[in-house]
């Protein structure tokens, strides 16, 4: 480390806990050290020095300084890894910028996900939703909601603790200083509550008998139900029996062959009812227009009636906007018409 | 040396010093450093709540065509060294008594 990157780490360091006026008359006196000093001892006073983050403390003292960076929560990692890749120079620093990229990327594919494509797919900018980690798709929608919380404390174990763990790779203080650091309570319940996501998915997964001809995508076509069906009658049935064996497909082989997620199947009246995933493709669903009613017909060779009828159906199950892949939406459509098959 | 200067101490010395004259913060260093071991930057923690308190103020002067920042007393830091002066006597007669050193005899 040379005087420049000692006096600009400090700068950021001293930012986050003094104002402007203090902080120009901290970074006065370290420049004035170093000028007193002279370059011939610039090395020898940086040896005496802490690093800047231990000078920083000295001067606003600890507490305040663990404090003011608890107000970076949820950015603290990434920033200490931009400025441990800032400070490491050659291949440790851009290995380090490397790994701060990728970190930055999943992160805010993973906010994408989560936050912005919701409101993309609800104003039609695009069309379908599939989060990330639904290990639990075959579970009530109340893992839906617990798979959103998953996913943001993933983004806080990664922005967080990686971002810690990264820029403690190359730099010995900053390794140092993490071990001496006790764990935080926030992170020990973070730590467990991610682990036992990931047992319960474990366990959900294990505990799934996946029949053979699951494993071959080629042989799906042997343990799916005859679903050509000639009345009503078996209509129901052959819905239950659809019903029963989505629900039995693991998360993997349902997003794998493009399968609308079953999240529920119920008898209400007499009437079978398909719960189509909320989050499920909405690719293709007619809105509740004459002209959307006509080209859905259209594509589905039915006449306009026929299309309606199949919305009005469809409205009943209490998923009709929500409805899912063309599967779904063709199951459901030909149990209206006493006709139910997969195409 | 072992033993070492508190915080208050350390105060008291440096308005001692910078009451003679006005001093720059690596001069008050090595002042100090006569007495006690210290890193550069030891001192700034001290300066910072010696200012903040208005003990002391700053002032820049050129040297070399570069600014060098000084500090000088205020009152208010001659009255603190006053009663930091009048402390230190008692507590240095109660540390000779205890220790037994030929002053306190």
């Amino acid at each position: 480390m040379d005087r420049k990157t000692f006096i600009n780490s400090l700068k950021s360091e001293l930012k986050k806990a003094l104002g402007r006026k203090e902080l120009e008359e901290a970074i006065m006196y370290y420049d004035n050290l170093f000028d007193e000093a002279g370059q011939d001892n610039e090395a020898e006073l940086l040896s005496n020095l802490g690093s800047p983050r231990e000078e920083a403390e000295k001067i606003v003292g600890k507490d305040v300084m663990n404090k003011v960076e608890s107000r970076h929560y949820f950015t603290g990692g990434i920033r200490r890894l931009s400025y441990s890749a800032r400070t490491n120079k050659g291949w440790k620093g851009v290995v380090q910028w490397l790994i701060w990229g990728l970190m930055m990327a999943f992160c805010l594919y993973l906010v994408y996900r989560i936050c912005l494509m919701q409101y993309l797919v609800q104003w039609k900018i695009i069309g379908a939703i599939q989060p990330p980690f639904l290990f639990f798709a075959n579970w009530s929608y109340f893992l839906i909601y617990a798979k959103s919380i998953f996913n943001a404390l993933v983004i806080t174990l990664i922005a967080r603790h990686g971002g810690y763990i990264a820029a403690g790779i190359f730099t010995k203080p900053e390794k140092s200083r993490m071990k001496a650091r006790k764990p935080h309570v926030s992170t020990i319940i973070l730590i467990a509550v991610v682990a036992l996501f990931a047992a319960l998915a474990f366990h959900e997964f294990r505990s799934q008998e996946i029949p053979d001809w699951m494993v071959d995508p080629e042989k799906i076509t042997a343990g799916m139900p005859d679903l050509s069906i000639r009345n009503e009658h078996e209509a129901g049935t052959k819905v239950r029996e659809l019903s029963r064996w989505l629900l039995s497909v693991p998360y993997y082989y349902i997003e794998r062959w493009n399968l609308p997620r079953v999240s529920g199947f119920m008898e209400k009246h007499g009437d079978p009812y398909l719960f189509i995933d909320p989050y499920a493709e909405t690719f293709g669903w007619p809105g509740l227009n004459r002209e959307t009613y006509a080209s859905f017909a259209a594509t589905h060779n039915l006449t306009c009636a026929q299309a309606h009828e199949v919305i009005h159906w469809a409205r009943g199950t209490g998923t009709y906007t929500k409805i899912g892949t063309r599967i779904g939406m063709a199951a459901i459509a030909r149990l209206t018409w006493g006709h139910l098959y997969i195409f | 040396m072992s033993i070492s200067l508190n915080s208050e101490l350390l105060e008291a010395c440096i308005l001692s010093i910078i009451a003679e004259e006005p001093a720059y913060g690596y001069a008050l260093t090595m002042r100090m450093r006569e007495a006690v071991q210290l890193s550069e930057s030891t001192l700034y923690p001290v300066l910072r709540r010696l200012l903040q308190t208005g003990c002391l103020e700053t002032f820049d002067e050129q040297h070399q065509g570069r600014n060098r920042r000084f500090y000088r007393i205020t009152e208010t830091g001659r009255k603190a060294l006053g009663s930091y002066r009048e402390e230190w006597l008692s507590f240095r007669n109660l540390v000779n008594s205890i220790m037994k050193t030929k002053e306190a005899r």
